[in-house]
């Protein structure tokens, strides 16, 4: 099972584009996986024949799991094939959750989406997770298989676990205050000898009597809770905002629109923020780059991700090389961007590869808003909706088309002067649009 | 007295013991007349005397049990055995006799001696002389085994030692005589079985006693850079064992690797180790780690026998391995 | 026998009450009732009486894991013994030393000790504290004659040479370690007292079956000793008339060998010569029977009447 995502766990092999014995070239398309976030085609990275598919389609199998195997011809291909390699046990669809719970969890029930099976098996196929992990996954009602490993082999740690925002939020307030408190300092606080409460009662019906619906979560919306959650607690942010006189670039939207109308293309006042972004990033490295423990990572291409909204929630992908991109290749690529997003045909690397984003929210009349920073990227631009404001100009009040730009960079690896100096070589550039064509 | 060497430290611990109790003697190869092997006894026979400062036969045998003879009648014999592979050759007398005869007697018998023997390697020594041994005497019921890593601990131990009414084995590291540390003029003892910590910190907890103490702090130092905030515990003694500090540390970090210079196998990391998973299982974000000697007799080489022997960057990488932090 | 009447009532009871007490021991061990190893000192007793009689009460004994003959010898009480190899709490070492271990540090017994050889640097090490402290005591060592190939045995001599240490070494030449004739596992056989020559050590060979020459032995060596002159090393030739445990099958040699040495018997062969000599008569030897029997009886008694050690006393004394 490819890796999709940098904090992607399993995927659900949805369907095999091709069939065993098929010759299989490099970039080939094998199959589509379902991640948290969307559909997408897995392709090849080696050439050669498919020789077999292991994993059946519905099958959700761990990261890393043999999911086929491509080689030569005449191969031997039987140890891959069984041992440790081997294939996901047959495709249980969604088992019930209680149906097989191991004797831990038999008196902690787990959230519907999950499947029960397997948590407390050994590694081999099983979940790794440490021993503290496992207590205080256990004390807090919390489903381990939501959590994605970050310790060697995908180990889930103690870290993981503590930074690991539920889907459903447990019972976190315990009803009786009790033993915790009273807790000698030499032991760890005792287990507290009530019965967990069960994971699916939200944290406001043990404080309220009024308790509402539970609402599940998609896997999106999990998605996005964790993978926020993480980057606000990890990424210090650090916000840079700059009022932008979009005058010009309104008039040159509409003459080049006019333009290419023939062409069926149709510049964005996004896709012009996009082509000033990748412009100014060449000139700001440090924003088009991420922190690791070990340095600074540059990435080498500039590919800006875009915000959409799709029914389930928000998903990121980027347009590719966006930096060697005219604006009406721009406009193209994020018109087809939308549209696979909505199909949920988006390549692996097109949903991984974003090294800057651009949010946009100019369709909802707000002024202004502040994003979070979609990890592994260190910043991300915020825009406002464009709208007629009164501006001092030259000593005289008149009326422009102005837009807020909020940016949001990881203090890690850049400093706020250094943002405002991109910021500002982005807005030089709207504001004489002409460079947004050259 | 302000910044003293660990060998100075020691020194001072044998001077007072001999001043204040008659019953204590002193006895081994060339501590007298020869000022001892690492100098640890320089100056004592002139000041003391033949009578408690006695050059033995190189028997290592016989001293060992006449110690434990002198013991059994009442005296408080401190045996300076040059090197703990020489130990060996008294392994029965210490493990046979000096450990077993308070039990056996029911009580009737008491052994307290001391044995000061010198252990560790990284010297260039060769297989017979550079070995970590004190491990083996601290499995043995009816011991007592002290190590050192600094010379505060070093008089404060060997003061609880003497003092101690059973055998104790007094493991100094060879390569830890010239460390240098404060040690106050005013009384104090160390008692066995208090663990201390070294460097608080929240990460990772590092175990180690003797020399493993100074590798540990620099691995500490090392991961500091990384942003890995590393607590470093030296056990001070291996028997008795300060469990609860180790565990204690555990508890918070979650996270150990334990330092051994002796060999892997059957080594007292080992026994550390598996007193930690014993007692902490549901605390650990990873297995228990060990850095320890290699399963190989000494080198005479330096540079194959330094890598032989534990090193901060092995402590760094094997965090890095277990834990991915 | 230059020997006073009170003395030979002395010697010969002592030598019964070890006979008696070690054939009990050996019914008590066939019924189960003591385990573990038991060596018994039968044939020997001689030589514990005739060198522990000559000692003063603050001299110090250590001998080796064949220890009841020395510990009754000693004075040692045999209720005590007999209840320590059942595991009595009651016993010298509250049932936790065994048959081996005997201890009565307020006799200066300084224990049976059962790896072999071991007790001798121990030995040099009372001595030593006897020196140190410029007493004139004595330490009797003990051992056998499979101790003399150890490395303790000549790291002992020396030592004690060289430092003048008030050591009597008494060496029970029973010609058999465990099942070795001395003459396969010694160069120069059985003579071993030729040893100490190299140590500078005075020696002699002494009639091990003989408690008055034994005694007589002893008397001389102690006052060279007790002077300050170093120590003295004493073979006694004796033979054990039983197993060198009670799991002996005694393969190892003719029972004929034994029939020669059990004309030789010690006690038989003492009470006869005191009663030619007018020492003992028959009414004094019956009644030294009586209460020899009695004594055993108590002690048989006493031990099984005794306690188990409580699981408390499992961790008493491994450290203090």
């Amino acid at each position: 099972m490819p890796q999709m995502g940098y904090d992607m766990l399993e995927g659900t092999v949805v369907r095999w584009l091709m069939t065993e014995g098929s010759e299989v070239n490099i970039g080939d398309a094998l199959a589509e996986i379902e991640t948290d976030k969307a559909v997408v085609e897995f392709e090849a990275t080696e050439p050669g024949l498919l020789r077999k598919i292991l994993v059946a389609e519905g099958a959700t199998v761990p990261v890393g799991q043999v999911i086929a195997i491509v080689g030569d011809a005449d191969e031997d291909i039987s140890a891959l094939e069984s041992g440790d390699a081997s294939p996901a046990p047959a495709p249980e669809p969604e088992p019930a959750p209680a149906e097989a719970p191991s004797e831990e969890e038999a008196a902690i029930p787990l959230p519907p989406p999950a499947a029960a099976a397997d948590t407390e098996a050994p590694a081999a196929g099983g979940l790794r997770a440490s021993p503290v992990a496992r207590r205080i996954a256990d004390e807090r009602g919390i489903d381990l298989r939501q959590i994605q490993g970050t310790g060697p082999g995908g180990r889930v740690t103690k870290n993981d676990v503590l930074n690991f925002e539920p889907a459903e939020v447990p019972s976190a307030a315990p009803e009786e205050p009790a033993p915790v408190v009273v807790a000698s300092s030499e032991k760890p606080a005792p287990t507290p000898v009530e019965p967990p409460k069960p994971v699916v009662t939200p944290s406001v019906a043990a404080q309220t009597e009024a308790a509402g619906e539970l609402v599940p979560m998609s896997r999106v919306r999990q998605q996005i809770a964790r993978v926020t959650a993480k980057s606000k607690r990890e990424a210090p942010h650090f916000y840079v905002s700059a009022e932008i006189d979009m005058t010009k670039a309104m008039d040159l939207r509409k003459q080049i629109n006019a333009t290419l109308e023939s062409e069926g293309v149709r510049v964005s006042v996004n896709d012009m923020i996009i082509r000033a972004c990748a412009q100014a990033l060449k000139g700001f490295p440090n924003l088009n780059s991420y922190y690791t423990d070990d340095g600074i990572q540059m990435n080498d291409g500039i590919n800006i991700g875009i915000a959409i909204a799709g029914e389930q929630g928000l998903i990121l992908p980027a347009i590719m090389e966006s930096g060697t991109m005219s604006l009406a290749e721009i406009a193209k690529a994020s018109k087809d961007l939308v549209e696979r997003a909505t199909k949920g045909t988006l390549h692996a690397r097109e949903y991984t590869g974003g090294t800057f984003a651009v949010s946009n929210l100019g369709m909802f009349d707000v002024t202004s808003f502040i994003a979070i920073i979609q990890p592994p990227q260190s910043a991300v631009l915020a825009v406002g909706t464009v709208a007629p404001r009164p501006i001092a100009d030259g000593g005289e009040i008149k009326v422009a088309s102005m837009m807020t730009a909020t940016i949001s960079a990881d203090h890690r690896v850049t400093d706020g002067a250094e943002s405002a100096q991109f910021l500002v070589a982005v807005k030089k550039m709207l504001e004489d649009p002409m460079s947004l064509l050259v | 007295m302000g910044e003293i060497t660990l060998r100075d430290a020691v020194t001072r611990g044998l001077t007072e013991a001999l001043d204040t109790d008659e019953r204590v003697f002193l006895m081994g190869e060339d501590i007298g007349s020869y000022q001892g092997p690492y100098a640890v006894t320089k100056g004592l026979l002139e000041k003391y005397g033949h009578e408690r400062i006695k050059d033995t036969p190189i028997s290592e045998g016989v001293v060992v049990g006449a110690a434990v003879g002198a013991a059994m009648a009442g005296l408080r014999p401190i045996v300076e055995i040059m090197t703990i592979n020489f130990l060996l050759l008294a392994m029965d007398m210490v493990v046979n006799h000096a450990a077993k005869l308070r039990y056996m007697s029911n009580g009737q018998i008491q052994v307290p001696m001391v044995i000061r023997t010198v252990t560790g390697g990284g010297a260039q020594l060769g297989a017979t002389h550079s070995q970590s041994l004190e491990g083996w005497f601290a499995s043995v019921p009816g011991l007592k085994v002290a190590a050192p890593s600094d010379p505060y601990d070093a008089l404060g131990l060997l003061r609880t030692a003497i003092a101690d009414e059973d055998p104790v084995i007094f493991a100094e590291h060879a390569r830890l005589y010239q460390v240098r540390g404060d040690v106050p003029d005013d009384y104090y003892a160390i008692p066995f079985g208090q663990a201390k910590v070294k460097r608080a910190g929240d990460d990772v907890t590092l175990v180690a006693y003797s020399r493993g103490v100074h590798t540990a702090l620099e691995a500490a130092a090392i991961l500091e850079k990384k942003g890995v905030d590393a607590e470093v515990i030296d056990l001070r003694t291996l028997r008795p064992l300060d469990t609860a500090t180790v565990l204690a540390s555990v508890e918070k970090t979650n996270r150990v690797i334990v330092v051994d210079e002796a060999w892997r196998s059957g080594g007292f990391g080992a026994e550390v180790a598996s007193m930690i998973q014993e007692n902490a299982f549901d605390s650990l974000d990873g297995p228990v780690g060990r850095v320890a000697g290699l399963e190989v007799p000494a080198p005479y080489n330096g540079t194959l026998e330094a890598s032989a022997l534990p090193d901060a960057s092995q402590i760094v990488s094997t965090i890095e391995d277990i834990f991915g932090i | 026998m230059d020997l006073g009447n009170s003395q030979a009532v002395q010697l010969y009871e002592k030598m019964l009450l070890i006979r008696r007490f070690e054939e009990q021991s050996g019914r008590l061990y066939m019924q189960g009732k003591i385990n573990g190893f038991l060596h018994l000192y039968i044939g020997e007793e001689a030589i514990a009486v005739g060198a522990i009689s000559s000692l003063r009460d603050d001299d110090y004994i250590i001998t080796h894991y064949r220890d009841h003959g020395h510990a009754l010898a000693r004075g040692v009480h045999p209720n005590l013994i007999m209840a320590e190899l059942m595991g009595k709490v009651t016993g010298t070492s509250g049932g936790k030393g065994g048959s081996m271990h005997i201890f009565d540090v307020s006799k200066g017994f300084m224990g049976g000790h059962a790896i072999v050889g071991g007790q001798m640097p121990l030995a040099a090490g009372l001595a030593l504290a006897i020196k140190y402290r410029g007493e004139d005591r004595a330490v009797l060592c003990v051992f056998g004659d499979g101790a003399v190939n150890e490395g303790s045995f000549h790291e002992t001599m020396n030592l004690a040479s060289l430092w003048k240490l008030p050591i009597i070494f008494l060496l029970e030449n029973n010609l058999y370690g465990m099942g070795t004739h001395i003459e396969r596992t010694r160069a120069g056989g059985k003579d071993i007292y030729l040893n100490a020559d190299a140590y500078k050590i005075p020696a002699a060979q002494i009639d091990g079956m003989d408690v008055v020459a034994v005694r007589d032995s002893f008397t001389e060596a102690l006052e060279r000793i007790r002077a300050g002159e170093g120590p003295v090393f004493l073979e006694a030739m004796t033979y054990r008339f039983v197993g060198h445990s009670l799991q002996d099958p005694q393969s190892y040699r003719e029972s004929a060998e034994v029939d020669q040495w059990r004309i030789r018997d010690p006690i038989d062969t003492f009470r006869e010569a005191s009663f030619v000599d007018g020492l003992l008569d028959d009414g004094q030897i019956t009644r030294i029977g009586e209460r020899v029997d009695a004594a055993i009886s108590e002690a048989i008694a006493f031990a099984e009447q005794s306690d188990e050690p409580g699981p408390e006393a499992l961790f008493e004394n491994v450290e203090g």
